[in-house]
């Protein structure tokens, strides 16, 4: 994932009159709707994009911890067991990210008659809330927060990268509260 | 059963084959020690995630996943789930996929 210059849009999106992520019932079980600028999807998808294509990426040193971090050992302290994980499990866990990406970017593309988002089912918003999850998860190790000490100083740090950290932890956090708010 | 030194067909035998399994015993029955499935902090993943993801996973209460998600996060790890050894993977496939850190072991 490339260093991100996108200006997130934290002082808009604090003070925005609608949230980013309606929940509403039709009668046929919950719904949720992203109210996303265009500008935030675009950035969503661009995130995602990224993160998909480092999925199956070599490795490199720029690329290692970020798969390990996507990746990490079931067996701690048995490499041959380790080593048989990786290789049963290891292509499903990457299909399983990529088919998630790919929805998850689907979901993020706005009909283009209507210029509006699908609204989106439970399992949906669940995909929608694991991408997001991996795409800060990436962020977070790129710029180094490996302790809880270096998370307080990122809360501090308002650079445009710790900037979008923040606006993907604040777009996660309203997530995974309106998918607990449903039964 | 393992892919060597099974049925033989009509090549006359020694005892020494039958030696030769002992070991696969020993690890057949090694496996079917109960493993336990460890989840360990990390400081990225939101503790509201981490609780959701414990919930949905495994329909536990939210007490529940809330006192496993605290253990995670003061005490550095936190047992989740336990079972033999393809349950304790496919419940660390499946935190994997939801990007958290787990990992197993045989429990002691």
């Amino acid at each position: 994932m490339s260093r991100p210059n996108f200006v997130p849009p934290v002082e808009r999106v604090v003070n925005r009159d609608v949230d980013p992520l309606g929940t509403f019932d039709d009668g046929a079980g919950p719904k949720f709707r992203l109210n996303f600028e265009p500008e935030e999807r675009e950035l969503l998808i661009r995130l995602l994009g990224e993160m998909k294509d480092l999925l199956t990426a070599e490795v490199t040193e720029v690329t290692a911890p970020l798969l390990h971090r996507l990746f990490p050992p079931a067996f701690r302290d048995d490499p041959e067991k380790e080593a048989e994980y990786q290789r049963l499990m290891r292509e499903e866990l990457v299909t399983s990210r990529v088919v998630s990406v790919e929805l998850v970017t689907a979901m993020l593309t706005a009909d283009p008659d209507t210029g509006r988002l699908a609204d989106l089912s439970k399992p949906d918003t669940m995909a929608f809330m694991q991408s997001l999850n991996a795409v800060r998860l990436v962020l977070g190790t790129m710029l180094d927060i490996t302790d809880d000490d270096s998370a307080e100083q990122a809360d501090m740090d308002d650079s445009h990268e710790f900037q979008l950290y923040g606006y993907l932890g604040w777009l996660l956090e309203w997530t995974v509260q309106s998918l607990s708010e449903t039964a | 059963m393992g892919g060597c030194c099974g049925q033989n067909g009509d090549v006359p035998t020694t005892l020494e084959p039958v030696r030769v399994e002992e070991p696969d015993v020993d690890e057949a029955l090694a496996n079917d020690k109960p493993w336990v499935v460890i989840v360990w902090n990390d400081p990225i993943n939101l503790m509201s995630y981490v609780t959701y993801v414990l919930k949905s996973l495994f329909g536990y209460s939210d007490d529940k996943a809330t006192a496993l998600m605290l253990d995670v996060h003061h005490k550095g790890k936190a047992a989740v789930a336990h079972g033999n050894r393809e349950e304790a993977e496919m419940h660390v496939f499946r935190l994997h996929e939801h990007s958290l850190w787990a990992s197993m072991e045989h429990d002691v």
